[in-house]
């Protein structure tokens, strides 16, 4: 059966079933025991790729099997992927409050949201504008058993039904975001869950607004086939999995307004040089030089990063390491709009083999 | 990775020179590092009585070290148990916490973790530090540590270096048997001015420390300079000043301490930092006088300073400096440099004192004339500026 056909059928009775609930269990104080301390051997397996670092509750991680960590983990990248994408969400500056996980999904949830570069901060109880809370309903429907996810930070959440076959786990709904008001923005990589395999399955991908239903989502389907089916160790790791989102986001922004300079005037520009064209650690020199620019930023400000000068116009790592220069104006406190990443600027021939130091010219305008 | 600096303390017995290192990232915990750290870690290290460090400098001459100075393997590979550094980290962060709340402070750490790592992490955690990882050095809280190792006759040492964004603390504890770390220097602090105090608890089973080692020494973050890209003035006045300068006019811009390019006070009385003081309110002006072409403070410039500092709260305040040359001058350095130099000098004095750089504004006035009231002429103007309540 299609899983799309159940996807459909679930979305009609998901409101009339009985639903079982997992609740959150009151948190427990934090400490030192509790946290960062080395994986302790509990199972023959590896549970640390499951175990995060803040809150941790290995004993949960340790009981569960192989098969629902890997399947929780696919599904946390799903959720978290798309929290990164949310402007009021950057990962790169905001910090997020959790509490010690008691289940199996709040490690792994955690662990997600550590992968994904979010700041955390363990409280005793739900301390904080941005705490976490999360859950897990288990539904049985006439379509069939389906479990449905949600995170939610302050105002914002995500939540999308999973049907489980003898492949894998599948989203059976579309991902309902609310909160914020560029869910369109967001774009799902559904294509992590193909990796399972499957038998000719077909399941729906998209984003809906639980904010205002007349904004019209943008549905495809995704198939899932034998050939598809990816060796473990191949499949797509959830660190690449936010970076592709991180990335497609900071484009988005780039590409969402494109800047009117007329208004503006040049007020103090730096060259940053990065050692290598692989490295992505700035140094403390040019993160000196980005605190003191950052000293000098006004609202209505903007700063310009000019990251690739390649003739050919396209550089990848340019473009990564541009993002890395943003994602440091915007730990500072600098909103992620007032950064913009500049396109290239066709200057000069560099060759793929070429390894000397690299520039990054950072430009800070200001309103005339 | 090879880095090149220059250290005034040196450089004041034996002129400026440049010394080129080749340490291993991995003595930095695997990223970035502090040189000027190094070489003092390096002079402890190896010993150096001031006449070795006199001949192995002077051989250099003014270029570079050619030797590639590695810093000793860290003790912990010679000793047979872990070290309890677990402890260590303890004492460090009970110090941090101090400093950077924890309830508003997100902490930047590597995402590959050694053990020290762990125990700092684990630390970081308990008081609630919000915790990011990152994969390369992102982040204005970034978390970064050193170990290195000393022997002292047959007593082992390993001084912690941890610096957190502009924070950095460093302290010194000797190995004892069964790996357990007793203090023996006082804990060093730079980039903060807040007094904090030492648990003195932590290390009590092992034996009583001395006062000496029981307190907190305000020192300065010192940075190879030529890691710090110019951060360029492009206004418009800066522009139509290449006109005044052509004509032998004083210079319009030049770089101050932090390599900014700053413009010159003499042509306007708009401070290049206005809008980072807009909204702030003057607390006190000071003038600290400057010997005719010098830039020597003397011991009256240095008490000033710190007068000026037991009013100074850096949870609030920033601090101006603008340094002034007005007036014919004999020194090689011309007004300029004596102007920017000044600045530069006491700034300096600031930060060796625990002020982090980003909380001074230093710029210059310089011209072969008298500007009248609105500057001294050889002096440095020091204001304390405070942000308004909101």
């Amino acid at each position: 059966m299609s899983l799309i056909k159940a996807t459909v059928t679930a979305m009609l009775a998901s409101t009339m079933v009985a639903c079982v609930i997992t609740t959150i269990p009151e948190e427990p104080v934090a400490s030192a025991e509790a946290v960062a301390q080395p994986p302790k051997v509990l199972s023959n397996r590896d549970i640390t790729p499951y175990v995060p670092i803040v809150g941790a509750n290995e004993e949960v991680v340790a009981e569960a099997s192989l098969e629902e960590l890997r399947q929780l983990q696919l599904i946390t990248s799903n959720l978290v992927s798309a929290l990164v994408q949310i402007p009021e969400l950057q990962p790169s500056v905001v910090t997020l409050q959790v509490s010690q996980a008691q289940t199996t999904y709040g490690n792994t949830l955690i662990r997600a949201l550590e992968n994904a570069g979010f700041g955390l901060q363990l409280v005793s109880a739900d301390q904080g504008k941005n705490y976490v809370s999360y859950g897990k309903r288990f539904s049985e429907t006439d379509a069939g058993p389906i479990t449905d996810y949600e995170i939610a930070i302050g105002q914002l959440s995500v939540r999308r039904e999973y049907i489980t076959t003898d492949s894998g786990i599948f989203p059976s709904s579309l991902m309902a975001v609310s909160g914020t008001q560029q869910v369109t923005d967001i774009v799902l990589n559904d294509a992590i869950f193909r990796e399972q395999g499957g038998s000719g399955d077909t399941f729906i991908s998209g984003v809906q607004s639980e904010d205002d239903a007349n904004l019209r989502p943008v549905i495809s389907e995704v198939d899932v086939n034998e050939f598809d089916a990816t060796p473990q160790a191949k499949r797509t790791s959830q660190t690449t999995i936010f970076d592709e989102a991180k990335k497609r986001f900071f484009e988005t922004e780039s590409q969402r307004a494109p800047m009117d300079f007329s208004a503006y005037q040049r007020s103090r520009r730096a060259v940053l040089i990065f050692d290598n064209n692989k490295t992505m650690i700035m140094g403390s020199g040019n993160k000196q030089a980005v605190r003191m620019m950052v000293r000098e930023y006004l609202p209505g400000d903007i700063f310009v990063v000019t990251a690739c000068t390649d003739a050919d116009g396209q550089n990848e790592g340019a473009r990564v390491r541009g993002i890395r220069v943003e994602q440091e104006f915007a730990s500072h406190g600098v909103p992620v709009d007032a950064v913009a990443l500049a396109e290239c600027i066709r200057a000069s021939y560099r060759h793929e083999s070429d390894n000397s130091e690299v520039p990054v010219e950072v430009v800070h305008y200001r309103i005339r | 990775m090879n880095h090149c600096f220059f250290r005034d303390s040196v450089s004041s017995v034996l002129g400026r020179v440049c010394v080129r290192l080749a340490v291993s990232r991995n003595d930095f915990g695997g990223l970035g590092y502090r040189p000027m750290s190094v070489i003092k870690s390096l002079v402890r290290t190896t010993r150096f009585t001031g006449l070795s460090l006199l001949l192995v400098l002077a051989a250099c001459g003014t270029t570079e070290i050619q030797p590639t100075i590695v810093v000793d393997a860290p003790v912990t590979e010679k000793v047979s148990q872990p070290l309890r550094e677990d402890l260590v980290a303890k004492d460090l962060i009970y110090v941090l916490r101090q400093l950077a709340h924890p309830a508003t402070t997100t902490v930047q750490v590597p995402t590959e973790q050694d053990t020290f790592l762990k125990f700092l992490l684990s630390e970081l955690i308990v008081e609630g530090y919000g915790i990011q990882q990152v994969q390369a050095d992102q982040g204005a809280n970034f978390l970064q540590y050193r170990r290195e190792a000393d022997a002292v006759g047959n007593v082992l040492e390993n001084t912690y270096t941890l610096t957190v964004g502009d924070i950095e603390l460093q302290r010194s504890y000797e190995i004892r048997k069964g790996g357990s770390l007793f203090p023996v220097s006082a804990m060093t602090l730079a980039g903060s001015r807040i007094a904090a105090k030492i648990d003195r608890s932590l290390f009590k089973h092992l034996g009583q420390t001395t006062v000496a080692v029981d307190n907190i020494k305000y020192t300065s973050v010192e940075e190879a300079d030529d890691s710090i890209p110019t951060i360029s003035l492009i206004t418009s006045d800066v522009v139509s000043g290449v006109t005044e300068r052509a004509i032998g006019a004083p210079s319009v811009q030049a770089l101050n301490s932090g390599k900014l390019e700053v413009g010159n006070l003499f042509f306007g009385d708009a401070s290049n930092f206005a809008s980072v003081l807009d909204g702030r309110e003057r607390q006190s002006r000071d003038i600290v006088p400057f010997g005719d072409d010098q830039l020597r403070m003397g011991n009256l410039g240095k008490r000033m300073v710190l007068v000026i500092l037991n009013e100074f709260d850096e949870r609030t305040d920033l601090i101006s400096v603008v340094g002034c040359s007005n007036g014919p001058t004999m020194s090689e350095l011309g007004n300029e440099g004596l102007a920017l130099g000044r600045a530069a000098r006491v700034t300096e004095e600031f930060m060796s004192h625990g002020v982090a750089r980003d909380r001074i504004l230093d710029e210059g006035c310089w011209a072969p004339q008298s500007v009248g009231d609105r500057f001294p002429s050889r002096g440095v103007v020091v204001e304390v500026w405070r942000r308004e309540a909101p």
